[in-house]
């Protein structure tokens, strides 16, 4: 028994001495570590191919990735640069992940200025006027917008619906005509349960009402509780109120309850953003490893079904309305070690120029339009009419049609939008909610 | 009550005893069943194949709960037997200012949290994976190690000192040795709060090759097509049974322990 | 002789001193460092407004982040909801437990097994018991509603974790099921102190069940309640895992504690200082409750 004691002890201190001997770090040393933080774009699975990819071509580069679901992702660097310690590269998106962090990121125009040169012209000056006009503190990965209603086109035409929904009516028509013909399948699956989703659900129909609403509200020139808020939040309680939302949204997270649902084919219609184009994709459709592209996890219920996607119709009347513009870019830390800028530079040339392009924005099933000059979705595994028109529904809007940028910039608004969403849904007093919206944005 | 029983009282005893079980069964043989689901085993032969860095993630669970296991004993059992048999002023206050940390979330000191890392440089590595975890279980061992040093008495703790043995020989020799049902008590409780927790690792780690189990489920759902639930409920059930196995294997010898050292977290 | 005995005894006293001393450093170094620092650097943080981020930006703002934090509304949410969590966690995970314990007495086929079955939760991770709960209350095709169409039930059928009004009880469902066994153990220890000669004569004396449960087993184990309900205290101020992996203090906020305020605070909309507050506030609260514990610990070995 001493002995025993005597050894775990023994065991206990080893660790610390081998801590010690690996604390010890030169100036510059053999192998760069360069650490990149982003959420779920490109994805842990992603990281495997491009981490394998960029380190074969910078043999003396330790790519350190990390990817989160966003709410995770958001914390996580709050709390990282907090302690003014963030990744030499990190994500952001327009809006309130921009804002908060484009002090911490470096001004690209020069440093990357062979990259930026390679985009589309119009793409970097968006990078630049959200990044505050005066520097580009991100260099675009992709383009997306929100929100589109992605629909089992197979479920459609059994049911008779020969033209997709524009507004409530032909809405409601559709609803009808699939539970007469699916009566224990689910009309449409939205998931409310997520923070991050309802914002944008928020944003969306305030959108329906008057384009650009959000922005300017974000900029203080209009007040959260004005008319045009009230109206929207009255279209949403609509919904609810003629059955095209289901209060059980609320228990449903988008990931991976409603796009499950959807894609196994117990659901007809999902709303998501445009990033998820790669699931219009047929679930026997599969890549050379024998992959689904639609869902790189195993097959679907659904293998037969033909899938396609419209804009999520104008509850307010009058053109459906997106909202987005870039959707990721990348961030070099403005305090990353000079040895490392290089690389860092490298980095987003294989990203957004090179090989890593190639595979995260150019490979079948991609869901991020390509910031790259001459760049666009990869169309090869979209064959059916459904899924092929969806396609171009989507990258048609996101490049033409955009009523304005996705999210505002203070985090807590942004986050209360999304429970005033929660609230109007559950059966809560529009306007008591709305001024609780405003008394945020004022605190 | 409850000892000479009646077949009545038995029968009765047995039924209640059942219903209640069925209430835990239902919910757990659910995650198991489902883990089967839609493709068998190969849910559970998916999270080694596809890529996903679930091996590294075992690895690093077990590797930080075996170096939080042992300097939660390296730091707490000499200083438990400090404040049982050792005199000194202020060994009281001190006692008490450490149990008084006790039940402080560790929630509570993000921002600073983060400013020591930084500080030293740690983010990102072990050491943050194990030091501050380990630090904030650090008073309910040391509670569960001293009551236990308490109950020795101070019998052997004069002969030897009388034979002119220091206070560290005494420790490493007889205390530490004789304290060993409270020791397994500690080991089997801190080794499941560290295979277990979710805050630490969350806040610490960067990259995925860092991360430790209970997050490798926050990691499968982070991607846009998510990953489908069997896999998620595979990857919970390969959680599930280190934990499980260490508090079986020891269970006959936990007894006392369990009392002072199930905190609820 | 004599002068140098005493002599040796000063020198073997102090020794004694600087061992126990040597003894403790490593501890009071770990808790100086994570601890003691934080302490003070959140007690300073809460009288500043500030994003979190640059250091410049901080701005002292004396105690209105306090003031803000008790008007408020959002706080009495989540202080109700704290109150009503720890009231019926405590007393139902006391009720089942002490039955468990009790039933398990009987020491009949197969208490082994539910023993070590009541416990596993205990062993388990908050994120299995979340996902295990969450596999329950999904709305569509959860465990709980499709059993409840399947009986018929359908009047009963909920959005368990999206309804305001029901996402609270399922999170102290989940919390029962979690930490019951935990309060099993501790019955079964407490009962072993409650000699066998009073159990007999509760029998003998012909006193039913629940009269006996009432007049002798349950004063009989005072100095357990006393634990039992400390500990479900302090652990209830804490609460954060499991509201944040079911609802993130949702719908609509209905669900928040004062952890997922200090949470969505710090880390989701950049107010360290008002999330500072917050951490005073729980700070306070936890060391408060730990003091009222160690006062009963203290009785309970002197009497």
């Amino acid at each position: 028994m001493k002995k025993l004691f005597r050894f775990s002890l023994l065991l206990a201190i080893l660790p610390f001495a081998l801590f010690a001997n690996g604390r010890g770090e030169a100036k510059e040393p053999e192998t760069i570590e360069l650490s990149w933080s982003t959420w779920t774009l490109p994805t842990a699975e992603d990281f495997v191919i491009l981490e394998k990819g960029f380190e074969a071509l910078y043999p003396n580069v330790d790519l350190q990735p990390s990817s989160s679901q966003m709410d995770e992702y958001k914390a996580k660097l709050q709390a990282e640069f907090a302690a003014g310690s963030g990744p030499d590269l990190f994500c952001l998106q327009p809006g309130t992940l921009l804002t908060q962090y484009a002090p911490f990121a470096m001004d690209l125009t020069v440093p990357a200025r062979d990259v930026l040169s390679k985009l589309v012209d119009a793409v970097v000056e968006d990078a630049r006027v959200r990044s505050g006009g005066d520097k580009i503190a991100i260099a675009p990965m992709g383009s997306s917008s929100t929100m589109f209603v992605y629909y089992n086109a197979t479920y459609f035409e059994k049911a008779g619906i020969t033209k997709i929904p524009t507004d409530l009516a032909s809405m409601k028509e559709a609803f009808a005509k699939l539970r007469k013909t699916y009566p224990d399948k689910l009309p449409l699956s939205v998931g409310l349960k997520d923070s991050w989703f309802n914002g944008d659900v928020f944003a969306m129909f305030a959108n329906m009402v008057e384009p650009g609403i959000t922005e300017r509200a974000d900029r203080g020139e209009v007040k959260w509780n004005a008319p045009q808020f009230v109206e929207a939040m009255s279209i949403l309680r609509d919904l609810v109120d003629e059955g095209i939302l289901e209060k059980e949204m609320l228990g449903v997270s988008v990931y991976e309850d409603s796009i499950g649902m959807w894609a196994d084919g117990k659901a007809a219609m999902h709303f998501n953003g445009g990033w998820a184009v790669g699931m219009l994709s047929k679930p026997s459709n599969k890549n050379d490893a024998g992959v689904p592209y639609a869902d790189r996890r195993g097959g679907r219920a659904t293998d037969d079904d033909v899938f396609g996607a419209f804009p999520v119709p104008n509850f307010a009347g009058g053109k459906p309305v997106v909202l987005g513009g870039i959707d990721i870019g990348i961030a070099i830390n403005r305090d990353i070690k000079e040895f490392k800028l290089p690389y860092a530079v490298n980095l987003l040339d294989y990203m957004l120029v090179g090989e890593g392009r190639t595979y995260e924005t150019g490979r079948p099933g991609a869901g991020l339009i390509p910031t790259l000059k001459g760049a666009s979705l990869n169309k090869s595994i979209y064959q059916d009419r459904a899924s092929s028109e969806g396609v171009d529904t989507i990258v048609d809007m996101t490049n033409n049609n955009m009523a304005g940028p996705r999210g505002v910039a203070n985090p807590a608004v942004f986050n209360q939008m999304g429970i005033v969403v929660q609230n109007v849904v559950a059966g809560k007093d529009v306007k008591a909610e709305l001024d609780a919206l405003q008394a945020v944005s004022e605190k | 009550m409850f000892t000479n029983l009646t077949l009545r009282q038995k029968f009765i005893i047995q039924a209640v005893l059942i219903l209640l079980a069925l209430l835990y069964l239902v919910p757990l043989s659910n995650v198991v069943i489902s883990s089967f689901a839609v493709s068998g085993f190969r849910n559970y032969t998916f999270l080694f194949t596809s890529g996903f860095p679930v091996i590294r993630m075992i690895f690093n669970s077990l590797f930080v709960s075996f170096m939080q296991v042992s300097l939660i004993l390296l730091v707490a059992s000499p200083a438990a037997f400090a404040f049982s048999k050792i005199r000194f002023p202020g060994k009281n206050a001190l006692f008490l200012l450490i149990m008084l940390t006790m039940s402080i979330s560790m929630l509570c000191f993000i921002t600073p949290l983060f400013q020591t890392m930084k500080f030293l440089r740690w983010i990102n590595t072990y050491p943050a994976l194990i030091f501050p975890a380990a630090t904030f279980w650090m008073p309910v061992a040391i509670l569960i190690l001293r009551n236990y040093y308490d109950s020795l008495g101070t019998e052997l703790l004069e002969a030897s000192m009388i034979e002119g043995a220091g206070f560290f020989t005494i420790w490493s020799r007889i205390y530490g040795p004789l304290s060993r049902p409270a020791t397994v008590n500690v080991i089997v409780f801190a080794f499941i709060n560290s295979w277990n927790d979710y805050l630490n690792p969350l806040l610490f780690s960067r990259t995925e090759e860092m991360r430790t189990l209970p997050l490798a489920v926050v990691s499968l759902t982070s991607s846009i097509h998510g990953a489908r639930p069997e896999v998620i409920y595979a990857c919970l059930v390969i959680m599930a049974i280190p934990s499980i196995g260490v508090y079986m294997i020891f269970q006959n010898q936990l007894g006392e322990g369990m009392t002072s050292g199930a905190v609820k977290g | 002789m004599k002068k140098k005995s005493s002599g040796s005894l000063l020198k073997m006293k102090k020794a004694e001193t600087l061992s126990g001393y040597l003894f403790v450093t490593p501890i009071m170094l770990l808790l100086g460092v994570f601890v003691f620092y934080g302490l003070f650097y959140v007690i300073r943080l809460s009288l500043f407004k500030w994003n979190g981020l640059l250091p410049e930006t901080m701005e002292f703002r004396g105690l209105k982040n306090y003031i803000l934090l008790f008007q408020d509304p959002l706080s009495a949410r989540a202080l109700i909801n704290v109150l009503l969590f720890m009231v019926f966690t405590v007393t139902v995970q006391m009720f089942l437990g002490l039955i468990m314990a009790l039933l398990l007495r009987s020491k009949l086929k197969g208490s082994r097994f539910f023993r070590a079955l009541f416990y596993i939760p205990v062993t388990l991770s908050t994120v299995v018991i979340a996902q295990t709960f969450m596999g329950l209350y999904e709305p569509y095709f959860g465990l709980l509603n499709t059993f409840l169409r399947g009986v018929g039930l359908d009047g009963l059928v909920r959005t368990w974790l999206g309804d305001p009004r029901t996402a609270l009880w399922c999170i102290i469902a989940a919390n029962i099921f979690q930490w019951t066994g935990a309060q099993m153990v501790y019955y079964i220890a407490g009962l072993t102190t409650i000699s066998e000669d009073v159990f007999e004569a509760a029998q003998i004396d012909g006193a039913g069940f629940w009269r006996s449960l009432g007049s002798i087993v349950w004063p009989g184990l005072g100095p357990t309640h006393t634990t039992v309900i400390i500990l479900g205290i302090v652990g209830s101020v804490k609460t954060f895992d499991i509201v944040w992996l079911l609802t993130e203090g949702g719908p609509g906020n209905a669900t928040q504690f004062p952890a997922t305020l200090l949470y969505q605070a710090v880390a989701r909309n950049s107010q360290a200082g008002y999330g500072a507050a917050i951490s005073v506030i729980m700070i306070a609260l936890s060391v408060m409750f730990s003091a009222v514990q160690l006062t009963f610990n203290k009785k309970r070995q002197e009497a």
